[in-house]
C-alpha cells in the first residue's frame, strides 16, 4: 500500500485520504490534469471509453434528428478513400448521431455542430487547409501557439482512440445531400455572422501515420500572413455559399459582422502599451496581434465567463447571506479603515491565465493566485492643486515680506567716505584758523590785547607772601603738573620763580608725578634762560610715592621720607652727608619748618591733596602756602582760598594768572608774551562756537521742520 | 571671612593711623609715622612692580608676535633708552632733560593743541546733533566761561561793557565755585565713607 506524500508538511498519509490528516492539506488536487495518469480526459493515442447516450437521445433538437435519417443520403466522395480512418470515423459517427439520434439533436452543444461542419468539408481539396488554419488561428487568438498547435492534435486524435459511443455511432451514418448543403449553408452563415469564413479540412494531406499532414503544415500556415493568401479562392467561397443561403440566413447576412476593431482592446492592455510592443519588439507585436485578432467561441467564453466568476468576490463578502445582517462598523472604527487611496481595492486575475498551479494545496487549481502582486494595483494618491487662492492683498504682503527678508539677508553696505567732506574741511579750516593766527601773532609781536586790567584774585596775596620770605629761606617747591601742560604752567609759574629766585631762597625740588623731577628742572631751566647767573641752590628730591599718605608722611617727618636727592653729584660734600644735614635743610623736620610751600599743579585732586594732607602740618609752623595752578583746576582750588580761615594763603591760575602777577610784579616775561596769542585765539574760538552754534540751530530747525513736513504728508 | 590675616592688618593699621591724627600720644605718633613711611616704601615697590609687569606684558606681545607688537617694541626700546640714560645722567640730568624736552613735551603739547580744535569742533556741531536745553546751556555756559578769560578785542572802548564783563565773570566764579564746593563736599563724604567701610572690614580691596 503506497502512502500520500503531503506537500505541505511532508508526511505520509494513507492514500485513500483527500486532506492531510496532519495539517489539514488537500493531497489530491481538486483539478486533475489531462496529462496525469488517472485523468478522466482522453488523452492523445488513448482510445475513448464508449458510453451509452441513448437516453440523453431526446434532448436532441429536431433538426438534429432529423439528420440522422438522411445521413444515409450523403454522396460518397471520391476522396475519403484517402481520408484517415479515424477521421472516417468521425464523420460517420457525427452523421448518424444527427440522423439517427432523435431526442440527442435538440441538446447537441455548439462544439459538435461545429465539428459536424468540419466533417463536412472534409471532401473539400487540399488548398483549403490554408484557410483552415488560419482560421483556426484567428479563431483562438488568446491562446498561445503552443496551444494552438496541441489543441487539433488532440480534436484530431480522440476520434481514433476514445471517441465515445455516441459519437462512434455517428461516424457509422451518412449524410444526405440536402442535409450536407444545409448544413454547409449553416455552418457558412455562422462563420460569416463571425467574419470568418469556412475552411474544410484537407483529409488527403496526411502523410504519417500519428499526424495528418495538413495538421504538420498547420505550423507553417499560422505564420502566414492572411493577406497573402489568394484572395479569389476565399472570394469564391463566399459566393458559392451566399447563393445557396435560404432566407431566413440571408436575412441574417444583412447584419455587418461584427469586426474586432482597434478599439477593442483587452482589459489590461492599453492602446498606447500596444505602440510600445511594435516599437520595442516585432516578435511581441505579432505574437499579440495574433492573440487579439478574432473572437473567443462560445464555449471558451462561457469557460472564461465561469472562471472569471470564481475571482468575483465571494457572497459572504459582498452580500449578506441568508438571516443574518450586515454589520455596520462603528464611526471610530470606520475612521481606522485604511485609506481607500493606500489600501488596495481588489485583487488582479488575468482572465486569460489559465495557468494551473502544479505543486502545493493549490495544485490543480487555475488562476487562483494573482499574475501581479497587489502592491501593483495600488492607486496613485489623489492629486490635490497646489495653486493657492491668493488675494492681491496677501500678494502684497508677500512681496513685502521677500523684500524684507532680501534685504535682512544682504549685508548693508557700508557708506564710503568721501575723501574730501563738509566736516574734514571745517575741521581743517579751524585748525588752519587758529594756528596761523597764533602764529602770526606770535612771530609778528602783536601786542593786540592788553594785560588784564585788575589783578586776579589771589594776585596781590601771593606777590606779599614771596616779599615777607626771609633771606636764605627754605622754600618747598612741588612741581606736579603733566608735561602736556608745560606750555600754560611754565609761563605761569615762570614770573612767580623768578620773582621768588630774585629773593635768593634755597628750593627744595619734590613731585608726585614721575615726571615731576624732570618737569623741575625744565621749570628752572626755563627760568635761568633769562637770567644772566643760571641759579643753582636748590635741591631736587625727587619723586615722592604713596599719594595722599606719602604727602602725609612726608609732611611729618620729609628727612624720613625722602632721605636722599638726585643731584647728590651737585654737591660733592653729599657724598660724605645726607642732604638734610646741610644747611638749610639741617633744620627741617617737618614740612612746617620750611618758610614757604609752593605748588604747582594742573591737577585739582593733586592740589586737593597738597592741601588736605600737608596744609594742617604747615599751618602749625605759621608757614605760608602759594600754590599756582591752571584754568581747569582754578575752580576747585578757589573755595580753599576763599575759605575762612583760608587754607591756602594766594592762587595764581592760569595764563591769565600768571600775565597778572607779571604785571603786578612789573616782569612782562613769558606770560606777556603768550597773552596776545593766546588772547586771538580764546576768541577766534568763541567766534567759531557762537557762529557754528547759530548756524546748527537754524540748519536743525529747518531739518525739524521738513521732517514734520513729510510726517503730515505720509 | 576671607583673607583674616590681611583683613585683619587693615583694620589695626587704619585704626592706628587714624587715632595718631586724634590722640597726641608720642608712641601712638610715632607709629603713625612708621605707617605710613611703610606705605611710601610699599608705593614705591609697587612702582617698580608696575613697571616690570609692564615690561612682562610686551615682551609676552613680542614673543606671541601680536599684531601691535610693534608698538611694544617701541615700548621697550624706549624703556630702555631712558633706563640707561637716567641710571648715566640721574632722573633730572642733562640727558634726561634732553629727552623731556624734545620728545614728551612736544608729544603731550601737540596733543592738548589737537584737543584744542577738536573742542571747537565739537561746539560748533554740538546743536546740530543733539537740539535741546540743556545742550543750549551747555554752550552757552563755554561760550560765557571763555568770554570771561578772553580779552576784549576792538570793543574796550565800548561803553559798559567791561562792567558787563565783570559781572559775568564774578557770576560764572560763583556758579563754579558753588560746584567746586559741592564736589568736594561728595568727594570727602565718600572718602570717609570708604575708609569706614575699610575699617569695619566690609570692603576689603585688598583681599583680591
Amino acid at each position: 500500500m503506497s502512502d500520500a506524500r503531503c506537500p505541505m508538511c511532508s508526511k505520509n498519509n494513507p492514500a485513500e485520504l483527500e486532506e492531510c490528516r496532519y495539517c489539514g492539506a488537500r493531497l489530491k488536487p481538486l483539478f486533475v490534469s489531462p496529462h496525469e495518469p488517472g485523468g478522466d480526459t482522453v488523452t492523445p493515442g488513448e482510445r475513448p471509453i464508449p458510453q451509452d447516450t441513448s437516453e440523453l437521445e431526446s434532448s436532441l433538437p429536431d433538426w438534429l434528428r432529423d439528420l440522422r435519417g438522411q445521413d444515409n443520403e450523403f454522396p460518397h466522395d471520391p476522396e475519403d478513400e484517402h481520408r484517415p480512418e479515424w477521421k472516417d470515423e468521425l464523420t460517420g459517427s457525427i452523421s448518424s448521431d444527427l440522423v439517427e439520434g432523435d431526442g440527442e439533436q435538440e441538446t447537441a452543444p455548439d462544439w459538435l455542430a461545429q465539428l459536424q461542419s468540419h466533417a463536412f468539408d472534409s471532401g473539400d481539396d487540399s488548398e483549403s487547409t490554408d484557410d483552415q488554419g488560419i482560421e483556426y488561428s484567428s479563431e483562438y487568438p488568446h491562446l498561445s501557439d503552443q496551444e494552438q498547435q496541441f489543441e487539433p492534435v488532440e480534436s484530431e486524435r480522440q476520434p481514433e482512440e476514445g471517441v465515445p459511443d455516441w459519437l462512434s455511432m455517428l461516424s457509422s451514418s451518412q449524410f444526405s445531400p440536402e442535409d450536407k448543403e444545409d448544413l454547409e449553408e449553416g455552418q457558412g452563415a455562422h462563420e460569416r455572422l463571425s467574419g470568418q469564413k469556412a475552411t474544410p479540412f484537407a483529409d488527403d494531406t496526411v502523410k504519417s501515420e500519428g499526424v495528418p499532414d495538413w495538421l504538420s503544415e498547420l505550423g507553417s500556415l499560422e505564420e502566414i500572413p492572411a493577406e497573402k493568401q489568394p484572395p479569389d479562392e476565399r472570394e469564391n467561397a463566399f459566393s458559392s455559399t451566399e447563393e445557396d443561403l435560404p432566407s431566413w440566413l440571408s436575412k441574417l447576412d444583412t447584419v455587418p459582422p461584427e469586426k474586432p476593431t482597434s478599439d477593442a482592446v483587452p482589459a489590461m492592455i492599453l492602446s498606447d502599451e500596444d505602440d510600445l510592443i511594435s516599437e520595442q519588439d516585432p516578435a511581441l507585436e505579432s505574437d499579440f496581434e495574433a492573440n487579439e485578432l478574432g473572437a473567443i467561441p462560445d464555449w471558451l467564453s462561457q469557460v472564461s465567463g465561469e472562471e472569471t466568476d470564481s475571482t468575483s468576490p465571494h457572497p459572504e463578502e459582498g452580500e449578506p447571506e441568508g438571516d443574518l445582517t450586515r454589520a455596520e462598523l462603528p464611526t471610530w472604527l470606520e475612521a481606522m479603515r485604511p485609506v481607500e487611496s493606500a489600501a488596495p481595492t481588489s485583487t488582479f486575475h488575468d482572465p486569460q491565465d489559465q495557468s494551473a498551479e502544479k505543486s502545493g494545496p493549490l495544485a490543480g487549481l487555475r488562476n487562483i493566485l494573482p499574475a501581479e502582486p497587489e502592491f501593483v494595483n495600488l492607486k496613485k494618491p489623489p492629486v490635490y492643486s497646489i495653486k493657492l487662492q491668493v488675494s492681491e492683498n496677501q500678494m502684497a504682503h508677500m512681496a513685502l515680506l521677500e523684500k524684507m527678508l532680501e534685504t535682512e539677508a544682504e549685508a548693508k553696505p557700508i557708506p564710503e567716505r568721501p575723501l574730501v567732506s563738509s566736516q574734514f574741511l571745517l575741521r581743517i579750516l579751524i585748525a588752519v584758523v587758529l594756528i596761523s593766527t597764533i602764529l602770526a601773532i606770535k612771530i609778528m609781536d602783536i601786542n593786540l590785547v592788553p594785560l588784564p586790567p585788575n589783578p586776579s584774585l589771589g594776585i596781590s596775596e601771593a606777590k606779599g607772601l614771596i616779599d615777607r620770605l626771609p633771606p636764605n629761606a627754605a622754600v618747598l617747591v612741588a612741581v606736579d603738573y603733566e608735561p602736556g601742560f608745560s606750555g600754560e604752567m611754565n609761563a605761569s609759574a615762570a614770573a612767580v620763580i623768578e620773582y621768588l629766585i630774585a629773593k635768593d631762597p634755597h628750593l627744595t625740588l619734590v613731585s608726585t608725578h614721575l615726571t615731576g623731577p624732570v618737569q623741575g628742572e625744565h621749570l628752572l631751566m626755563q627760568v635761568n634762560q633769562d637770567r644772566l647767573a643760571p641759579y643753582i641752590n636748590y635741591v631736587h628730591l625727587g619723586y615722592l610715592p604713596g599719594g595722599a599718605a606719602g604727602l602725609r608722611g612726608f609732611a611729618h617727618n620729609p628727612k624720613q621720607i625722602m632721605p636722599f636727592s638726585l643731584n647728590q653729584f651737585m654737591y660733592i660734600e653729599d657724598a660724605y652727608g645726607s642732604i638734610w644735614e646741610k644747611e638749610p635743610l639741617h633744620k627741617i623736620n617737618t614740612v612746617a619748618d620750611f618758610d614757604m610751600l609752593l605748588v604747582l599743579t594742573e591737577n585739582p585732586h593733586t592740589a586737593r591733596a597738597w592741601i588736605e594732607q600737608v596744609e594742617p602740618v604747615l599751618s602749625n609752623g605759621g608757614s605760608s602756602f602759594l600754590m599756582v595752578v591752571s584754568a581747569q583746576a582754578a575752580p576747585l582750588v578757589m573755595p580753599y582760598f576763599e575759605n575762612s580761615p583760608r587754607q591756602v594763603d594766594a592762587v595764581i591760575s592760569g595764563l591769565e594768572g600768571g600775565a597778572a602777577f607779571g604785571k603786578e610784579i612789573g616782569q612782562y616775561g613769558r606770560p606777556a608774551s603768550y597773552w596776545d596769542a593766546f588772547g586771538v585765539g580764546l576768541a577766534i574760538a568763541i567766534l567759531f562756537m557762537g557762529l557754528g552754534g547759530m548756524i546748527s540751530i537754524i540748519l536743525a530747525l529747518v531739518v525739524k521742520s521738513r521732517r514734520t513736513e513729510n510726517e503730515g504728508t505720509l | 571671612m576671607r583673607a583674616p590675616v590681611a583683613t585683619s592688618v587693615a583694620i589695626v593699621t587704619g585704626v592706628l593711623v587714624l587715632a595718631g591724627y586724634f590722640i597726641p600720644f608720642g608712641p601712638l605718633q610715632a607709629m603713625r609715622d612708621t605707617l605710613l613711611h611703610w606705605a611710601v616704601i610699599l608705593a614705591g615697590f609697587a612702582l617698580f612692580v608696575g613697571v616690570l609687569n609692564l615690561l612682562n606684558v610686551h615682551w609676552t606681545k613680542i614673543k606671541k608676535r601680536d599684531q601691535n607688537a610693534v608698538y611694544s617694541m617701541v615700548v621697550l626700546i624706549s624703556f630702555a633708552i631712558t633706563l640707561v640714560v637716567g641710571l648715566i645722567s640721574s632722573p633730572a640730568g642733562p640727558w634726561s632733560l634732553w629727552l623731556f624736552n624734545y620728545i614728551q613735551i612736544p608729544i603731550e603739547g601737540s596733543l592738548f593743541a589737537l584737543l584744542a580744535v577738536i573742542l571747537v569742533y565739537a561746539g560748533i556741531r554740538l546743536l546740530r546733533r543733539r537740539l535741546n536745553i540743556m545742550t543750549f546751556v551747555f554752550l552757552a555756559t563755554t561760550v560765557l566761561v571763555l568770554f570771561t578769560m578772553a580779552p576784549i578785542l576792538f570793543f574796550e572802548g565800548v561803553p559798559g561793557l567791561t562792567e558787563t564783563r565783570t559781572v559775568i565773570i564774578q557770576g560764572v566764579q560763583w556758579f563754579s565755585l558753588g560746584g567746586a564746593r559741592g564736589i568736594l563736599l561728595g568727594v570727602s563724604l565718600g572718602v570717609l565713607a570708604t575708609g569706614i567701610r575699610i575699617l569695619i572690614a566690609s570692603d576689603r580691596p585688598y583681599s583680591g
